[in-house]
This record gives C-alpha cells, structure tokens and sequence, in this order.
C-alpha cells in the first residue's frame, strides 16, 4: 500500500490526509489500537512540520511494506543549507542517544520556555524518534537555488504484546 | 467569569472549564495547527480561576496531542503550580497506550502538583 500526496501542504490538506490514513488504519483489522495511534502520532508530527517550514510543494508518503511487515512515513521539503546544518546535527545528537537519554531530552524540552510561533519548541524531532524507538533516517539531496531537498523517514514496526 | 464550553473538533479537544465546580476537563484530541492560538483563552482562564480561592481539579483525557499543544498544557499546569491553590490533576490514558502513560508521568515528573494516572478502557 502507498499513499502519497504532493504539493502545497495546508490545514486543509492536512485534515483530509489525517482523516484517510485514520480510515485505512481503522478499517485494517491487522493493525491494533496501540499501533494505529503511533502511527497516527507520526503523520501529524511530519505533515505540520511540512505545514510549518516549507513554503514550496513538498511530499508525503504513506506506505506498508508486506514483506518487512512495516510501516513508513516520509516526508521530503526543500531547505536550505542554514536550515539543513541544524536539522543534521540534530538527526545526529538523537540518533546518538538512548531511549531513556531521549526521554530526558524530551523532558528537559518540554520543561524550557522556548517556544516556536505556532507553540512547538522544537520536540517534533524528539518526538518521532522516540515513537519510532530510533527508526528514523534522513538524507539531504541536491536541488536548485542553493537549497537542498530533506527526506525524513520514520518506520515503524508492530508492536510485540 | 463565565464557563467555557467548546464541543471536539478532528484536531481540537472538547473544553469544559467550569468555575462552579472549579474543573478545566480537556478531552478527545489536540492536533491544532496553531495550539498558541486555541489554548490562549484556556490559560488566561486558568490564570483567573487560580487567582480566586478554592482548589482546583484538572482532568486530561486526550486521544491525541500534537508537541505543540503539549506546550501548551504544560504552560497550563505550570500556571496552575505557581499559584498555589490546592490543586488535583488526573491524567487519562487508554489501556495499552504506553506512549500517553509515559507522557502523563513526563508532566507528573516536571509538575510539582499531585498528579493521578488513571487508565480507562478503549
């Protein structure tokens, strides 16, 4: 299965991109409660993110792998290289990280009083790797006008009972 | 001071903060684009209600929450802290749902306030 939607991403788009994966995963009776919220979780995280920080067309993907039994969210924006030097070297510090440390990261963030315009304070990251355990990859790819095409994926795998 | 009731929506909780029984009860799901935006009038209320005598009791029982909006409830409970009123949290979380139980203990870790997490059925 692959849903994949490309453009402009509003609140609108958002709303019936949510709703359609709440649908699918709803009306899979392989995929349990616990599972479909954590995956439900992941899509907001990415696609406010794209909401938030890309002006151009941007892309997101939804997909299940039959045979590595998984699911993947990808979400692919321009930046630039200002932006992409922060978003590596966070990529790299929580990649570096246990469970445990990146809980206590997330606390220490939710605790500050830094806040972005729309009230995130930069957990968005923080959050989908802790959803996913560490499954998360990124990969910035060349593109035009001095700016670089991010590609952020998060995997998440069933959850043993 | 007047109560506030604001039904659900697919990316807002259900609001009912009601001076009388002195409760602020958030429900359903928080998914704003802009959480600043709906919680605003939700903290100014707080901080007013805080500032009269009485105790206070927060009930959270969220489906969903983006990290923005919990910034935002953590700006809530913190309000709530500071102004030293007796005050009783109840965190709600679905049976199976580990990551809201470990976000509830996340809050109950940062705020000095008595906090319950309660487990509900689906």
């Amino acid at each position: 299965m692959i849903f994949s939607y490309s453009g402009v991403f509003k609140e609108q788009t958002s709303a019936h991109i949510l709703s359609w994966i709440e649908r699918y995963l709803n009306s899979n009776p392989t995929v349990t409660r616990p599972e479909s919220k954590k995956i439900f979780r992941v899509a907001v995280e990415l696609i406010q993110n794209l909401i938030h920080h890309s002006s151009s067309d941007s892309l997101f993907i939804f997909s299940k792998s039959e045979t590595e039994n998984r699911f993947s969210l990808c979400s692919t924006n321009l930046v630039d290289t200002k932006q992409s030097d922060k978003l590596v070297s966070a990529l790299s510090a929580i990649k570096t990280i246990s469970d445990d440390e990146l809980r206590s990261l997330k606390k220490c963030v939710m605790d500050s009083e830094n806040r972005s315009v729309h009230g995130g304070g930069g957990m968005g990251l923080l959050e989908l790797a802790k959803l996913s355990n560490g499954n998360i990859e990124s990969e910035l790819l060349p593109s035009h006008n001095d700016k670089l095409l991010f590609c952020l994926s998060v995997h998440l795998k069933p959850i043993k009972a | 001071m007047n109560n506030i009731f604001i039904p659900g929506t697919p990316k807002t909780p259900e609001v009912s903060f009601i001076v009388e029984a002195r409760t602020l009860s958030l429900s359903g799901r928080s998914i704003p684009e802009n959480s600043i935006e709906f919680y605003s009038a939700l903290i100014a209320w707080t901080d007013t209600l805080c500032s009269s005598e009485g105790g206070v009791e927060v009930n959270i029982n969220l489906e969903y929450f983006n990290t923005s909006s919990s910034k935002c409830l953590m700006d809530l409970l913190k309000r709530v802290e500071s102004s030293n009123v007796d005050a009783q949290v109840n965190w709600h979380y679905e049976e199976d749902d580990e990551d809201m139980l470990e976000a509830g203990e996340d809050y109950d870790a940062i705020i000095d306030l008595p906090f319950k997490l309660i487990v509900t059925g689906v």
